[in-house]
């Protein structure tokens, strides 16, 4: 997906990307989450960024330009990120615990959002309310 | 197999994938999309989290809120990248110039 | 506090909430004099938020909605503070010249929107809050900045804070997933109280704190992020550049140090040892501080100067968390809240100017003729309290910063140094600009454009700069006695 040159195989990978991640929260018992990721990142941000290449570029040529030069620099930039965050990973005590988390997670994420989140829920509609108005407004000609 | 560790690892490696995309990239819908790979790896961390770690569900309406904000900002992205690509005919975020004309 | 008992505390943003809502259906309907309607009601927004603040003022503290929200005297001297901020920020965009001929509904709404979430930024008291409540601000901010579409600064400077201010939400949730998996809970008490109780290395804790601080550290413009911070500041109209360099840090800043009070250290607010975190924040203040003042020499016009200034305030800002402890914070609160009068008060002055002076080469005074010397006098009262000379608040700020530094427990003399050797240099720029507004006065004279409500909040914002630099006793005694953070 990053290592592609060409912006329409940079799109299906991403797909697949997200498909693939979709299925790993299905792995962690978390059926509802699974959804609302394909609902969201795969259909409809893809849908969006879809949108974008088609107006952003012709439609034959969907070319990119190469990496930036440096590109082996931020390779082994990203690298030492990568064992820096393996070695916080298997140093750090995580807390654990049995879990007793049921198989249909629907039902109690409904619960907790309409009883102990309710506050973040009324925010994130204020939020997605100013999101619409903001995205109309710089869409808008004039 | 299945252990907190396997995922921790994904993660991680999502994330630095993540993070080089935006570092190397200068197509502007490249970038959103790298940002987009990390903050998927913050949400498998924190169902990861919530399954093997904490006994509630916290983590797990923590990332869906998460993914429905991270959405409408990539809206508002794509309308900014639009008005750019309006104005400047190009999103390489590299060639964006004051002086530039369309 | 359960749902329905707290929203009698929770009234200052609901009255903000439905003002928000009803801009854009009011400047609807009065299509003619929008500006005749839609100004006295946002003012009366502005005042309806302020009168239930006031009332429902608490000296001890509730956790509103379930512990979402803390509601102490902390979260309601940073709201008050933000308030009036924003509301004189509010009436001198109203006189600036770049937003005359655009639509001005959606400005207003989104500076309420901001202000939302700066409220709720500043008074949150869970992980989940902090997230939600710094992608409400924002986002606001985003598209405030891309807010005049054809401008090709504009742009840039949205296009930058966009993927900017993206990547460091990424990076702070990524942070936060961690914290949340190192004890379990959202909430920054039981955060704070796991921390305590458990046995974490040295090195984890370093890792996850150095994560959580670069995702905060675009608000904050702390040093990595200042590069894409004053392309931003320099690209955005001014009324919202404004705007950027006074709300978002406030906020940014009250929330780093509940986090900071709260989960990192114990109940006589000293940092816990063990995790090198006033290592770490002392050497990141040096950078910035130091960093953002060379920089400032190289600037051309004014904006770009107050731009990288900015930078450097934050540096000090920093310095005083770096210590910590009941001197520490409430010095650097002082400070803040000195920094944000000066800025506006600048700020002022300079979107009221011609526009022509806002990007006029500073060495160059042949164009910088045209400004009176009334607003000579009170920029210069401002960069003087920037800068932190004597007779105003800005040197009070400043004295308490390094007084604190030298009376903790662990001495920072080497901090002290690098701070007043900064001082020296933000004095060189800062005259700058007061030197090429004093040369060639008289040459020409042209009518300035200021109206009767620039001038009230200039010398509004004028009087507390002096006066609290020849008395401040009262103001930092209820600084420090608002340290009261929300224990359940």
């Amino acid at each position: 997906m990053i290592l592609s040159n060409n912006l329409k195989h940079s799109i299906f990978a991403f797909i697949a990307t997200f498909t693939g991640i979709s299925g790993i929260y299905i792995f962690l018992i978390a059926d509802f989450l699974a959804i609302v990721h394909i609902l969201l990142n795969v259909v409809a941000f893809s849908i969006l960024i879809i949108i974008g290449a088609i107006i952003t570029n012709k439609v034959s040529d969907f070319k990119i330009p190469e990496p930036v030069k440096q590109k082996y620099l931020y390779a082994g930039f990203s690298l030492l990120f990568f064992i820096l965050l393996l070695i916080l990973i298997f140093i750090t005590p995580w807390k654990t615990g049995k879990s007793e988390l049921t198989n249909y997670t629907i039902k109690a994420i409904g619960e907790s959002i309409i009883t102990s989140y309710l506050m973040p829920l009324e925010i994130v509609s204020i939020f997605l309310l100013s999101a619409l108005v903001g995205t109309a407004y710089l869409i808008r000609k004039r | 197999m299945n252990s907190l560790y396997t995922y921790l690892l994904v993660s991680a490696i999502l994330f630095c994938l993540g993070l080089y995309g935006v570092t190397i990239r200068r197509n502007a819908l490249l970038i959103l999309m790298s940002i987009e790979l990390i903050l998927s790896s913050a949400n498998i961390n924190l169902i990861a989290f919530s399954r093997f770690g904490a006994l509630s569900l916290d983590g797990q309406i923590f990332a869906l809120f998460a993914m429905v904000i991270t959405l409408a900002q990539a809206a508002v992205g794509i309308a900014i990248i639009l008005n750019v690509y309006n104005t400047f005919r190009t999103i390489n975020i590299d060639k964006l110039d004051i002086s530039r004309n369309k | 506090m359960d749902n329905i008992l707290s929203i009698k505390y929770f009234l200052p943003e609901i009255s903000l909430i439905v003002t928000s809502l009803l801009i854009l259906p009011l400047s609807l309907i009065f299509k003619t004099n929008v500006r005749k309607i839609t100004i006295p009601f946002l003012t009366f927004g502005f005042i309806l938020s302020s009168t239930f603040l006031i009332m429902n003022w608490d000296l001890s503290g509730h956790g509103l909605f379930l512990n979402l929200i803390a509601h102490d005297r902390f979260s309601q001297l940073f709201k008050l503070c933000l308030l009036i901020f924003t509301f004189f920020l509010f009436l001198i965009s109203l006189n600036s010249s770049e937003l005359k001929n655009i639509s001005s509904k959606e400005y207003h709404f989104f500076i309420f929107i901001s202000l939302l979430g700066s409220f709720l930024l500043v008074s949150s008291n869970n992980l989940l809050m902090i997230y939600i409540s710094i992608e409400t601000l924002s986002i606001a901010c985003l598209i405030l900045v891309g807010y005049l579409k054809t401008n090709k600064s504009s742009n840039i400077a949205a296009v930058k804070n966009l993927f900017s201010s993206l990547l460091s939400s990424a990076i702070l949730i990524y942070g936060l997933s961690l914290v949340y998996g190192l004890t379990g809970t959202l909430n920054l008490h039981e955060i704070g109280h796991s921390l305590s109780n458990s046995s974490i290395n040295n090195f984890s804790i370093t890792v996850i704190i150095l994560i959580i601080l670069f995702g905060f550290g675009y608000k904050l413009t702390i040093v990595p992020f200042h590069i894409w911070s004053t392309d931003v500041y320099k690209g955005a109209t001014t009324p919202i550049t404004a705007f950027l360099t006074t709300v978002p840090k406030v906020a940014g800043f009250a929330i780093l140090i509940r986090v900071l009070a709260t989960t990192f250290s114990n109940a006589n607010f000293t940092l816990v040892k063990y995790f090198h975190l006033s290592e770490i924040i002392t050497v990141l203040a040096a950078a910035t501080m130091t960093l953002g003042n060379l920089l400032a020499i190289n600037q051309k016009n004014i904006k770009g100067i107050l731009a990288y200034s900015s930078i450097a305030h934050s540096g000090f800002i920093l310095m005083g968390l770096a210590i910590f402890g009941q001197e520490g914070i409430s010095a650097s609160i002082f400070y803040l809240i000195m920094y944000s009068i000066a800025f506006i008060g600048v700020f002022t002055v300079v979107i009221n100017s011609n526009t022509e002076f806002q990007l006029a080469n500073l060495k160059n005074h042949n164009r910088l003729n045209f400004q009176s010397s009334f607003s000579t006098i009170i920029i210069s009262i401002f960069l003087i309290s920037l800068t932190g000379l004597p007779p105003t608040a800005g040197f009070v700020g400043k004295f308490y910063l390094f007084a604190a530094l030298i009376k903790g427990e662990t001495k920072f003399y080497w901090l002290v140094i690098i701070g007043i050797i900064n001082c020296i240099i933000m004095f060189f720029y800062h005259a700058r600009i007061i030197h090429s507004m004093l040369l060639h006065k008289n040459e020409k004279h042209i009518k300035n454009r200021y109206d009767k409500v620039s001038n009230v909040i200039l010398i509004l914002l004028v009087i507390p700069t002096i006066l609290f630099g020849i008395y401040w006793t009262p103001l930092f005694d209820f600084i420090k006695q608002s340290l009261h953070f929300f224990m359940p």
